[in-house]
C-alpha cells in the first residue's frame, strides 16, 4: 500500500491543537508521514522542538516558493493565510511523488482508523466531506447549517484527500492557483477562504468522491443529524456510525453554544469537548507570547488592521510603493 | 439605621413577578455573606446580587443568561426579571442544558490528580521494627487461624458499606476463635499504590480492635511468613485494593495456605473509577481500555496498566471471588473475566419484613417523597433534586432529604432531616423513615450498584421505592425482595410522568408496604468456617442469594 502523507497547517498559537491531532492520528496511523505547514515565524527567544510532538517534517510558509511573498503574506489575516498555504503545500507534497495526501485541520481529533480514506484514494482522485449529508428540519437548523453551507461552501475543507494521479495533481494546481490569488473571507463576493472554491471541484474534475459517511468530519454544523453516542463496547458513534474524526471548531463559549443547541439532549458530545480541552491543556506551549502571530504586526509590534490589509490588497499603487508592507515608520505603509 | 435601610426597596411588582423563581434558602446557603449580613435575600439579589453573578436559584444561572443573550445585557434589566417577563415565553434558557452533568464532566479528573490533593497522613509514628511486630503478632499462634483483611482505610474510624462488612466479619471470625488482622494504607489513595514502592508501602495494622501502628508491607509479609512457618493458619481477605500494591499483596497471599478471598464491593478491579461512571456521568460497562470511551474518559489514561496489575494479582492468587449481589457478580464476570478459583454471593445484610402490612396512606394526605443519604450524583441526587424543584409547588407532594446536613444543594422546597447512621445507631435511617412518615423513596443511582443499603433501609422503613432500572442491585433487590413495595422505571421521563399525572399516589396507596429489620451478615465468615471445618475452600459454600430469599419468607 502506498505511503500516506498527511499534513496540517497552523500558526504557533494553534500548536496545542496540532499536538492533539498528531497524538490521536499517531494512535491510529503511526505509519503515515505527518507534515506541518507553519504559517508563522518563531517567537523571539523561544525554541520549540516540533519533532518531539510527533511531527515528521515542517515546512514554513517561506519555503513554499510563493512569489512576492511578503506583500502576499500581508494581504491575509491569520485564518486566510493558514488556509491559503494549503494549496501550495499540497502541490509540494504531490510534486515530491506522494501518491496519497490527506489534509486535516489542526482542530481535528481522530478517533478511529482512516484506512477507508486510504483505500478510496486507490479509486478516486479527490475526496471531499460535505458539511451536511442530509437536509435539516426546523428553521434554526436550516439557517445555521444549510444557509451556513451556502455561504461558506458545501464541503468542509478541514478535510481533503488527494491522490497523486494526473487528475489529482491537476486539481491541486488549480486549487493552489486560486488560493494564491483569492483566499479571502469575503462572503459578499462569493469567497470564503479555501472552501467555496471546492464547490466547483466535482464539476471541474473527474473522480471527485463525496464521502457521506456520517462518522467523518463531525462538528457543530452537522451534529443535528449526527448525535454522538457511546455504545456498550465503548465505541464512540456519530449518527450511529463509528466516529472517525471530530472537528472541534471554536472550543469557546460560542462554539459550545452551537453544540448545546444541536446536542439532541445527549451528554456525550460534552464529554468529547471536555476531553479535548484537557488534551489542549496537556499540549499547551509554555512561554508562547499571548496572541503571537509573526505576521500580525508591523515591525514595531503595532497590530495590522484588517482595513490596512484590505487597502493593500485592493490598491496596486500601495503595493508598488511599499514592497515590504510590514516595515514600521513614517515612510512605511504603517505610517501612510 | 439598620442594614436593610441601606437597600432601596425594589418595586413590589417586580418582587412578586420573580417570587416563584427565587429560592431564598438556596440563595442564603450559597451566599453565606448575605446570611451573615441579615439582609433580605430577595432584596439583596435585586440590589446587587445579580450584578455580582449570584444565582437566585439552582434553576437560573445569571452568568449563563447574560453571556448567552447579550441583548439582555444591553437593556440593563435584572436577568431573572427579564426571563420571567419575556425570556421564558421567547424560548430563552434559564441555564445551560444538562448543567449538572456537564459540571460533573468538567470537574472529572484522573485519580492521580486527585491523589495529590488527598490529605497526606504522616503522623503515625515510625514503622514498627520487624522483631517488635513479630512479638506483637505472636499471640495469633494460639488462635484457630488468622484472617488478614485488606481494605482502603481504617474501618474502625470510618463509616461506609465496606467498613460495615469488615466490622461484622471481624466480630464473626473472632467468635470462631480466630484472630483478625486488618491492613490499610497509611496514606489513602484513589488508585493503586505505585509499583515501584510496593514492598516499602506503609500500612496501618489493627489486630482485633487494637491499633498496632504502622509497618512496611515488606516487614508485614516477613512476620506473617515466620508465623506461618510456626503453624499459624492464614487467610487473606481483600475487601478493597484502593491504595494498596497488588504486587505486595500477591507476596502476602502466597504465604496464606488457605487461599485468598477477593470481594467485589464495587468495580475497582475493572477500573480505578470504581462505579464505572465514565467522566463521572454515565455508566460505561467497563469496555476495553483501548476503546474510544476510555480514550475520552478522565479515568482512561492508565486503565490498561491498572487492569494489567490487577490481572497479574488474580493470576497469582486465583482467589475465591465474593460479590454482595448477583448483579455485581454478573457484571464483574462478563466485563472482567479475571482468573479466579470460584465465585460466591454474600449479601452484607438481609432484610426481614414484617408479616402484616402498614395501613394504606390516607387518600388526601400529601405524599412525602425522599432521597436518602448525601446529595451526590452517583447516588442519584440530581434527578431527585430536579424532580423536587419541578413539583415543589404541587400540594400533592412534599420533598425531603434524610441524611447528614450539607451546605451544598440546599433548596427551599427540599426539607432536610438530619439523620446520621453510625456504629451506635446503625438503624437511624430506618427509624427516621418511619418516624417522619416518608411514603416514597426515589433511588436513581446512575450506575449498577453492587449492594445498596439505602434501598434496604427504605424498604425496612416501610417506604415505597421508586428505582431506576439501570441501578443494578437497587432494582434487582426491589424485584426480588419486595416487588409489591416499589416500582422500577426505565427512564426519567417515566419518573416525571408518574408525578405529573398523579399516578404515584394510587400506586403507593395500593401497595402492600411492610416494615422490617435489616440483619447484618458476617462477610467472608461462612467460607472461612467451611475450610476450618475441613471442607474444600468455597466448593461447598452455601448459595447465600437463595438463603437471603428464604430468610424473607420466615
Amino acid at each position: 500500500m502506498s505511503k500516506v502523507h498527511c499534513f496540517t497547517s497552523a500558526t504557533y498559537a494553534y500548536l496545542d491543537r496540532v499536538g492533539v491531532l498528531v497524538e490521536t492520528l499517531r494512535q491510529r496511523h503511526p505509519e503515515w508521514t505527518f507534515w506541518l505547514c507553519l504559517a508563522d515565524g518563531e517567537p523571539p527567544g523561544i525554541s520549540i522542538d516540533l519533532s518531539r510532538m510527533g511531527i515528521d517534517k515542517v515546512v514554513r510558509v517561506t519555503e513554499l516558493g510563493i512569489p512576492d511573498l511578503r506583500p502576499w503574506l500581508f494581504t491575509h489575516d491569520v485564518v486566510e493565510l493558514s488556509t491559503a498555504v494549503k494549496g501550495p503545500m499540497l502541490c509540494k507534497l504531490l510534486d515530491h511523488d506522494a501518491t496519497k495526501v490527506v489534509y486535516l485541520d489542526p482542530d481535528i481529533a481522530v478517533f478511529n482508523s482512516l484506512s477507508e480514506v486510504e483505500n478510496l484514494l486507490d479509486k478516486y482522485n479527490v475526496i471531499l466531506t460535505p458539511h451536511q449529508v442530509a437536509p435539516d428540519e426546523g428553521l434554526a437548523a436550516i439557517v445555521d447549517n444549510e444557509i451556513g453551507s451556502l455561504k461558506h461552501g458545501i464541503y468542509n475543507l478541514g478535510f481533503l484527500a488527494v491522490a497523486g494521479t494526473d487528475e489529482g495533481k491537476r486539481f491541486a494546481a488549480w486549487w493552489r492557483d486560486r488560493l494564491l490569488r483569492f483566499c479571502f473571507d469575503d462572503i459578499p463576493n462569493g469567497l470564503f477562504t479555501d472552501q467555496r472554491w471546492c464547490d466547483l471541484a466535482p464539476a471541474f474534475f473527474s473522480g471527485v468522491h463525496i464521502l457521506r459517511d456520517p462518522g467523518y468530519n463531525v462538528a457543530s454544523w452537522n451534529l443535528s443529524q449526527r448525535p454522538i453516542s457511546i455504545d456498550k463496547d465503548g465505541e464512540i458513534r456519530a449518527g450511529g456510525h463509528p466516529l472517525r474524526f471530530f472537528h472541534f471548531t471554536k472550543v469557546t463559549w460560542v462554539g459550545e453554544q452551537m453544540l448545546e443547541r444541536y446536542s439532541g439532549g445527549r451528554i456525550e458530545v460534552f464529554e468529547l469537548i471536555s476531553w479535548y480541552r484537557r488534551r489542549l491543556a496537556a499540549h499547551a506551549l509554555a512561554g508562547l507570547p499571548e496572541g503571537w502571530w509573526c505576521y500580525g504586526t508591523y515591525a514595531d509590534g503595532a497590530p495590522i488592521s484588517k482595513k490596512h490589509r484590505r487597502l493593500y490588497r485592493d490598491r496596486a499603487d500601495l503595493r508598488e510603493r511599499f514592497p515590504d508592507p510590514f516595515q514600521a515608520g513614517a515612510a512605511a505603509l504603517a505610517g501612510a | 439605621m439598620n442594614q436593610n435601610d441601606n437597600c432601596r426597596p425594589h418595586d413590589e411588582q417586580e418582587a412578586s413577578a420573580v417570587a416563584d423563581h427565587f429560592d431564598a434558602a438556596y440563595y442564603l446557603a450559597t451566599n453565606p455573606d448575605v446570611q451573615t449580613s441579615g439582609l433580605d435575600p430577595l432584596r439583596h439579589f435585586f440590589k446587587s446580587g445579580w450584578r455580582e453573578g449570584r444565582n437566585p436559584s439552582a434553576d437560573f444561572d445569571v452568568g449563563y443568561y447574560l453571556r448567552t443573550y447579550p441583548d439582555v445585557v444591553a437593556t440593563g434589566v435584572n436577568p431573572l426579571l427579564h426571563y420571567v417577563w419575556a425570556g421564558k415565553s421567547e424560548g430563552r434558557l434559564p441555564k445551560r442544558p444538562m448543567d449538572s452533568l456537564r459540571s460533573n464532566i468538567e470537574q472529572a479528573r484522573h485519580p492521580r490528580e486527585k491523589a495529590g490533593e488527598w490529605a497526606r497522613v504522616t503522623d503515625h509514628g515510625p514503622c514498627l521494627e520487624r522483631q517488635l511486630l513479630t512479638r506483637r503478632l505472636a499471640g495469633v499462634l494460639s488462635t484457630k487461624a488468622v484472617v488478614v483483611s485488606i481494605s482502603h482505610d481504617d474501618y474502625h474510624r470510618n463509616l461506609g458499606g465496606v467498613q460495615n462488612v469488615i466490622r461484622q466479619e471481624r466480630a464473626a471470625v473472632e467468635r470462631m476463635g480466630c484472630a483478625y488482622l486488618h491492613v490499610a494504607p497509611v496514606a489513602p489513595l484513589p488508585l493503586l499504590a505505585e509499583t515501584a514502592t510496593a514492598q516499602k508501602l506503609h500500612v496501618l495494622l489493627r489486630l482485633g480492635s487494637d491499633h498496632l501502628g504502622a509497618a512496611t508491607m515488606e516487614d508485614l509479609v516477613a512476620c506473617l511468613e515466620t508465623l506461618s512457618v510456626a503453624g499459624a493458619r492464614l487467610f487473606v481477605v481483600v475487601h478493597h485494593l484502593l491504595g494498596h500494591s497488588p504486587e505486595a499483596l500477591a507476596t502476602l497471599a502466597a504465604i496464606a495456605a488457605h487461599g485468598t478471598i477477593v470481594w467485589i464491593h464495587d468495580y475497582f478491579t475493572l477500573c480505578a473509577n470504581y462505579n464505572l461512571l465514565r467522566n463521572d456521568v454515565r455508566f460505561c460497562g467497563a469496555p476495553q481500555p483501548t476503546s474510544g470511551a476510555c480514550g475520552i474518559c478522565a479515568y482512561g489514561a492508565d486503565r490498561a496498566e491498572h487492569m494489567s496489575r490487577i490481572r497479574r494479582f488474580f493470576d497469582a492468587t486465583r482467589p475465591l471471588v465474593l460479590a454482595p449481589s448477583e448483579t455485581a457478580l454478573e457484571i464483574w464476570r462478563t466485563r472482567g473475566a479475571l482468573p479466579h478459583r470460584d465465585v460466591g454471593v454474600q449479601p452484607p445484610a438481609r432484610l426481614v419484613l414484617a408479616r402484616d402490612p402498614l395501613p394504606s396512606v390516607e387518600p388526601d394526605r400529601q405524599l412525602r417523597v425522599a432521597h436518602l443519604g448525601m446529595p451526590l450524583h452517583h447516588k442519584g441526587w440530581p434527578v431527585f433534586a430536579t424532580l423536587a424543584r419541578r413539583f415543589v409547588k404541587d400540594p400533592a407532594y412534599g420533598f425531603y432529604r434524610l441524611g447528614a446536613p450539607s451546605d451544598a444543594q440546599v433548596s427551599e422546597g427540599i426539607h432536610v432531616i438530619n439523620v446520621q447512621v453510625n456504629h451506635d445507631r446503625p438503624n437511624a435511617m430506618i427509624e427516621a423513615i418511619s418516624e417522619h412518615r416518608i411514603d416514597v423513596v426515589v433511588n436513581w443511582s446512575p450506575w449498577p450498584e453492587t449492594f445498596c443499603y439505602t434501598v434496604h433501609e427504605a424498604l425496612a422503613g416501610g417506604a415505597f421505592v421508586v428505582a431506576n432500572a439501570g441501578a443494578g442491585h437497587v432494582s434487582a433487590a426491589l424485584r426480588m425482595i419486595a416487588p409489591e413495595q416499589g416500582c422500577v422505571l426505565e427512564s426519567e421521563a417515566e419518573l416525571s410522568y408518574l408525578f405529573e399525572e398523579r399516578r404515584l399516589g394510587p400506586l403507593v396507596r395500593d401497595a402492600r408496604r411492610r416494615r422490617g429489620v435489616l440483619i447484618p451478615e458476617s462477610g467472608s465468615t461462612p467460607w472461612i468456617a467451611r475450610v476450618l471445618d475441613g471442607d474444600e475452600f468455597a466448593s461447598s459454600a452455601p448459595s447465600v442469594g437463595s438463603a437471603a430469599v428464604m430468610s424473607l419468607q420466615d
